[in-house]
């Protein structure tokens, strides 16, 4: 029987590579480990806990931005490499979409895709730019469960509390999940505009959807 | 003392009567006029009357002669949508895919209209206020204009992946920024902000930022003409303070991510500080609140000399109150560093610091 515990000390050699920009050292630890425990192990054991740490630590100021943008890039081509397509390694059918709410910076957008289709959680790609009325008649048309939302302008972020009261008055209840620089600089922010969770760097993305779709913590 | 006597000896690392104090504003001078974002920004006088009316009003040391990003952006092809309550911004890059930005020209600063709209501006504020004021010109950097020029992600993958294409841009961002600061010099601003987040470690990592950003920021800043001060636009600065002062940048502006103490006592007189007002927060400050983080800012600033009160981002948002502003203005004017000392004044609070 292979030896989960291994997977601990594969993390920290993958966080490195990832780190470095090392496309072929991750590729091999991840298949290495996959061929070992299986896809959703591989996923759920090192790959997420890897990435994790990656956005903790452009948290406190330790790596980059460029490093999490290229960790999640290189992390979703060998997933799809590994996979041909992302299918749900998580049951459940939750259904997820993200968005650039009424702003056009989209590199927080692309860094939350890219660790969340690696992560196993296929979500609907909505765009950017896009304003109330589209976004309420999208998520109403996709039964989405969760919208992530990213902005970087601060007045955008501001306006959520207005997507947030036209979802409820359509009758919609899915969860909202807000990131970017705004909520990093204000932490009250996200409450006051009325989202369900922040994420304060984009591997946060990984635990939120595992525990709005019900499968706890991915750690 | 006026302004700008002021702020050069705070430049100068000397010893000026007081912290000098910069209200980095952009839209409310629109709000000051009653003018839509839009029809502002549409004239060369409606922003010279709103900076006028601004320093009138807050008596700060600075005139802001900066528009939005997006003027730039527009004057490389980028299309532009202007909203009611914030800052136009960019919609799309001005170009994608290699042969595009091989393909990319230089605007003419003299010809394009937003920038010599700006130049004009400029000229105005210059004949009204002499050198009483500093006249603060803005240059988005050369190795941070292709955020908008090519997109941040074919940015990135430009910078790590195609180093041949990332200098062909580099030399037409050098040759179109230096024209630009100069222009602006030319037309009356004491000083450039060189605005260069990418360069930030939060960005980029440092040995990525010597190869490429550090090497473009000592070639630029050479050819202007003037006085510079770069900004990180909220980035964190800390681990690049030393290699920042060997491209000769007179001044930085810093985060609020990071320790005002810390900064001040590694720039040790080598390059002025200027920061660092947390201006996303500020939106919900109460007067009282902006007064106290107003005090212990500059009380954690430390003696006067090598240092201006300012925002951490170099625009304070359009929602930050008149009077939160006014609040702010009031306790810079009246701090008088070694004097004004709070409870803790052996160890002041940093406020400038991250949970």
């Amino acid at each position: 029987m292979p030896d989960v515990n291994q997977l601990p000390s594969a993390v920290a050699e993958l966080e490195s590579a990832f780190v470095a920009m090392n496309s072929s050292e991750a590729e091999k630890i991840l298949k290495k480990s996959m061929d070992r425990f299986g896809l959703l192990k591989m996923t759920d054991s090192l790959l997420a806990p890897a990435l994790e740490k990656i956005g903790e630590a452009w948290q406190k100021g330790e790596l980059s931005l460029a490093q999490v943008y290229m960790s999640g890039r290189i992390a979703e081509k060998i997933t799809l490499k590994f996979t041909n397509s992302i299918k749900s390694q998580h049951s459940g059918h939750y259904r997820l979409g993200m968005t650039v709410f009424e702003d056009f910076h989209t590199l927080g957008k692309t860094i939350v895709l890219s660790i969340l289709c690696a992560g196993g959680y296929p979500v609907i790609d909505l765009g950017q730019g896009r304003t109330i009325d589209e976004l309420v008649s999208e998520t109403a048309e996709r039964n989405l469960d969760a919208l992530f939302v990213s902005v970087l302008m601060h007045r955008s972020a501001l306006r959520i509390e207005n997507l947030v009261a036209a979802l409820r008055s359509a009758g919609l209840k899915t969860r909202l999940v807000v990131g970017g620089a705004p909520f990093l600089f204000d932490r009250l922010l996200w409450t006051r505009v009325g989202a369900d969770e922040m994420g304060a760097n984009a591997s946060d993305a990984l635990g939120i959807a595992a525990r709005l779709s019900g499968k706890g913590s991915s750690q | 003392m006026n302004s700008t006597q002021r702020v050069i000896q705070a430049l100068g690392h000397s010893n000026p009567d007081r912290h000098p104090f910069f209200l980095l504003l952009t839209l409310h001078g629109a709000r000051l006029l009653g003018m839509s974002p839009e029809k502002y920004f549409s004239r060369a006088d409606f922003v010279a009357d709103g900076q006028t009316r601004l320093n009138e009003r807050f008596g700060h040391d600075c005139l802001y002669a900066f528009y939005h990003a997006a003027l730039e952006g527009l004057a490389w092809g980028c299309p532009v949508e202007f909203r009611s309550d914030g800052p136009p911004v960019t919609t799309r890059p001005a170009a994608v895919g290699a042969g595009a930005i091989r393909s990319l020209e230089c605007p003419s600063v003299r010809n394009d209209p937003g920038l010599s709209k700006a130049l004009e501006t400029i000229s105005i504020l210059k004949g009204r206020f002499g050198d009483s004021v500093p006249i603060v010109g803005v240059a988005i950097s050369p190795f941070s204009l292709p955020v908008m020029q090519v997109g941040f992600e074919a940015y990135l993958d430009m910078i790590f992946e195609d180093r041949d294409l990332f200098w062909d841009l580099m030399d037409k961002n050098t040759a179109y920024t230096s024209e630009w600061a100069a222009a602006q010099l030319e037309a009356g601003a004491t000083a450039i902000c060189y605005f260069d987040p990418v360069a930030s470690p939060s960005i980029i990592p440092r040995e990525t930022y010597i190869e490429t950003g550090w090497e473009v920021a000592r070639k630029t800043l050479s050819l202007i003409p003037g006085p510079t001060a770069t900004h990180m636009a909220s980035g964190r600065a800390l681990p690049i303070l030393d290699d920042l002062v060997a491209t000769k940048t007179a001044a930085v502006g810093v985060s609020c991510l990071e320790k005002l103490a810390e900064l001040r006592a590694r720039a040790n007189g080598k390059i002025a500080i200027i920061g660092n007002l947390n201006g996303v927060e500020m939106c919900r400050w109460t007067p009282a609140e902006a007064a106290e983080i107003t005090r212990r800012t500059l009380e954690s600033a430390g003696p006067a000399g090598g240092f201006i009160l300012s925002d951490n981002h170099g625009e304070i948002p359009f929602h930050v109150s008149f009077e939160v502003l006014d609040a702010i203005a009031s306790a810079a004017r009246s701090f008088i560093p070694g004097r004004n000392a709070g409870p803790n004044s052996a160890a002041p609070s940093d406020p400038g610091e991250a949970d």
